[in-house]
């Protein structure tokens, strides 16, 4: 018999259910046999396909029921986020405001009455948001880093998860990343209203959250129970209004003004 | 009453789920979500590379690539490995576009990727019969740092890959490394019973 390693037709036939049964019988046999060649032509393939899907599925099944049910659960923030980023490439775009000026509003910004600066993020990777939209919403992630004073001289620093819960005695520091530049809105939603807490315009990329060219951080003191933190970006200035609508819990790119884009982070505050 | 096996009385409910969904359902969308997202969650955490971030937007990139093709899914049924082949298609697009840092990775990779969320039909052997051969294969392997890597993240399933590097005090690598050598002997096996069954005339 001849050797038939796995070439691209012939896996192609062969998940198509095209390939001849004779040539299937040999190469099924030559599978059977652990062909290093093909496992290691299998592993380099450089995209996924449907093979992949149905082996995910199974590897996935195994720890399902080990790893616990909440493992990997999802969470409405996130569904949101979802439905959003859907609703934004289903809507067409409907840019009724004017350009007020644009750059004039970069410097608007406030932490607690504080002015604040912001500066851009060095790292080298830029999140451009879900690939080939057509959505004219501009991508946005809010992350955050909780700071808490350790032992050592240093603060301990740990990524942040929404949902998670944080002592009182934390800080937490903003990153905002964006798919293109924008006009940016930091509050924290309270009661149905927000208060915001930085406005600036900010540029593609990933940005820190700074005062005075140094990182800023939100201190959680004399809060308690679940604290909602969210960011708002639009190509055009972001209005009071669109914060608080953002705030009262309606979709904020389904508002009467430019699409904006919405994320919340949420941070239990013990 | 024909009762049907587990399987595919889920795969049943997961077609009749997707109509719901092409109809605008929000409440099929959230229940595809849910029964789907750890899946593609474990898919994102074998990725050594990826941190926390990285997964959380490689899972919702995923789920909102899907439901904006599910028009184009010709097999409803099939929308657990579709969903599955869409997630692993964003973390090879993101690990392209961080390793090669250039636009054309990134264009290639999205090509390709359409390609492969568009494909239909798939290997299905027999419904759930992946799974016992997985099984098997674990239990096959001989005993050593890949078959404890093997364990950790796919029996065990607390640990993403980059976490189990951190515990094991190996590279990155050597854990994706492990990972995919394990999926690949997977994937022949699977293969090799889709070319058995073909070759039967089946």
């Amino acid at each position: 018999m001849r050797v038939m390693h796995l070439t691209i037709p012939t896996y192609t036939a062969l998940l198509d259910g095209t390939l001849p049964e004779t040539e299937a019988r040999e190469l099924g046999s030559h599978l059977e046999a652990g062909c290093e060649v093909c496992e290691r032509w299998l592993a380099e393939r450089p995209t996924a396909d449907r093979l992949d899907g149905d082996v995910d599925l199974a590897l996935g099944a195994l720890s399902a029921s080990n790893a616990g049910a909440n493992a990997g659960a999802g969470n409405d923030l996130e569904f949101a986020r979802i439905t959003r980023a859907l609703a934004a490439v289903a809507t067409p775009s409907a840019l009724r405001r004017r350009w007020a000026g644009g750059l004039a509003v970069a410097a608007a910004l406030a932490v607690a009455g504080v002015a604040v600066l912001v500066q851009r993020g060095a790292g080298p990777d830029r999140w451009d948001g879900t690939k080939g939209a057509v959505a004219q919403a501009v991508p946005l992630r809010l992350r955050f880093l909780v700071l808490q004073d350790g032992p050592g001289p240093v603060p301990g620093i740990e990524k942040g998860v929404s949902g998670q819960a944080v002592p009182a005695e934390a800080s937490l520091q903003f990153q905002v990343e964006l798919g293109r530049e924008a006009d940016v809105v930091l509050a924290r939603a309270a009661g149905g209203s927000a208060e915001p807490f930085f406005h600036a315009r900010l540029p593609a990329g990933r940005t820190v959250v700074s005062v005075s060219g140094q990182p800023a951080a939100y201190p959680l003191a004399q809060l308690t129970g679940p604290q909602r933190f969210l960011a708002l970006a639009g190509e055009q200035p972001i209005e009071p209004a669109d914060v608080d609508r953002a705030a009262r819990g309606s979709a904020a790119g389904a508002g009467p003004g430019q699409p904006i884009s919405l994320d919340v982070i949420e941070v239990q505050v013990r | 009453m024909v009762r049907l096996p587990p399987a595919m009385t889920e795969r049943r409910d997961d077609a009749m789920l997707v109509a719901a969904a092409r109809r605008g359902d929000a409440g099929a969308h959230r229940a595809l979500y849910d029964r789907f997202r750890p899946a593609v969650w474990r898919v994102a955490r074998g990725f050594a590379d990826f941190d926390a971030d990285d997964v959380d937007d490689v899972v919702q990139e995923s789920f909102v690539r899907a439901f904006r093709g599910l028009a184009k899914l010709k097999e409803p049924e099939r929308v657990g490995p579709w969903l599955l082949t869409i997630a692993r298609n964003r973390a090879l697009t993101r690990l392209a576009r961080r390793r090669a840092g250039g636009e054309l990775a990134e264009e290639l990779a999205r090509e390709a990727e359409v390609a492969a969320t568009e494909e239909q039909g798939g290997p299905d052997p027999e419904a759930g019969a992946e799974l016992e051969l997985v099984r098997r294969l674990i239990s096959e392997l001989p005993e050593g740092p890949e078959k404890e890597t093997v364990h950790l993240f796919y029996v065990e399933g607390a640990l993403s890959a980059r976490e189990i590097a951190d515990r094991l005090g190996v590279g990155k690598s050597a854990i994706t490394m492990r990972l995919e050598r394990f999926r690949a002997k997977v994937k022949r096996r699977v293969l090799a019973e889709v070319a058995r069954l073909r070759g039967e005339g089946s």
